[in-house]
């Protein structure tokens, strides 16, 4: 039931929260969420809300196109 | 702030153990209404029945209890979040495709026997607030490798 499903969105979520020196526990606690749901959103099982995608840029100090993408699309 | 982690993981525990006592409490009261009364199996799922009425009841309970630790906790909005609400919208539609499948078993053995509607109506409900209990666990829980 946890499968993860094929991205739709890049993200590069873990890299800032890495970056930043963060565990996923420590972001969860910075955005308000529980663990779970960074690790879901960093194994790309579900898309972040907006609220939530703004809530998680805020916390790593950047802005949410550097952290979410639409891959590209192939011709 | 709690540990968030220890109360979803309670939570889960919590789902799982009221998903197993609804389904026992449930599934032998229907075989109480299918065996024969004076019969072994009669009397095993009647004994069934008592304890797992008493323990859905307990686990009602339990789930009371743990509701009171999240509000003293003030951790109410946390385990509302995008996954504890998405997980609620998928198992919600896993109960219904396993009450679906469900009922088209039941049609295929009401062409062969006789089935009472009370049970099989009672069989239907069991299925799908179990499956849908189930799945919420097992999305909730789910271990998830990097932390």
């Amino acid at each position: 039931m946890s499968t993860p499903r094929p991205p739709s969105l890049e993200n590069k979520l873990r890299q800032f929260r890495v970056d930043a020196g963060l565990t996923q526990q420590g972001l969860a606690e910075k955005v308000g969420v529980t663990r779970k749901t960074i690790n879901t959103v960093e194994n790309s099982i579900f898309i972040p809300s907006t609220v939530l995608s703004l809530k998680l840029a805020r916390a790593l100090n950047t802005d949410v196109h550097s952290l979410f993408q639409l891959p590209d699309i192939l011709e | 702030m709690a540990d968030i982690e220890k109360l979803v993981q309670d939570r889960t525990r919590i789902v799982f153990i009221m998903a197993s006592t609804f389904a026992l409490w449930q599934g032998s009261d229907i075989v109480t209404q299918v065996a024969a009364m004076d019969s072994v199996l009669f009397l095993y799922a009647s004994l069934a029945k008592i304890f797992g009425a008493i323990a859905y009841a307990l686990s009602a309970l339990l789930l009371l209890l743990f509701y009171k630790r999240v509000n003293r906790a003030k951790a109410a909005m946390t385990l509302k979040d995008d996954w504890n609400r998405l997980s609620k919208g998928l198992a919600v539609q896993y109960g219904f495709f396993f009450m679906i499948a469900a009922t088209v078993i039941m049609y295929a053995v009401a062409m062969f026997w006789d089935l009472p509607v009370m049970a099989v109506l009672q069989g239907l409900i069991l299925v799908g607030v179990t499956a849908t209990l189930l799945a919420f666990g097992i999305l909730q829980g789910s271990s998830d490798g990097v932390k």
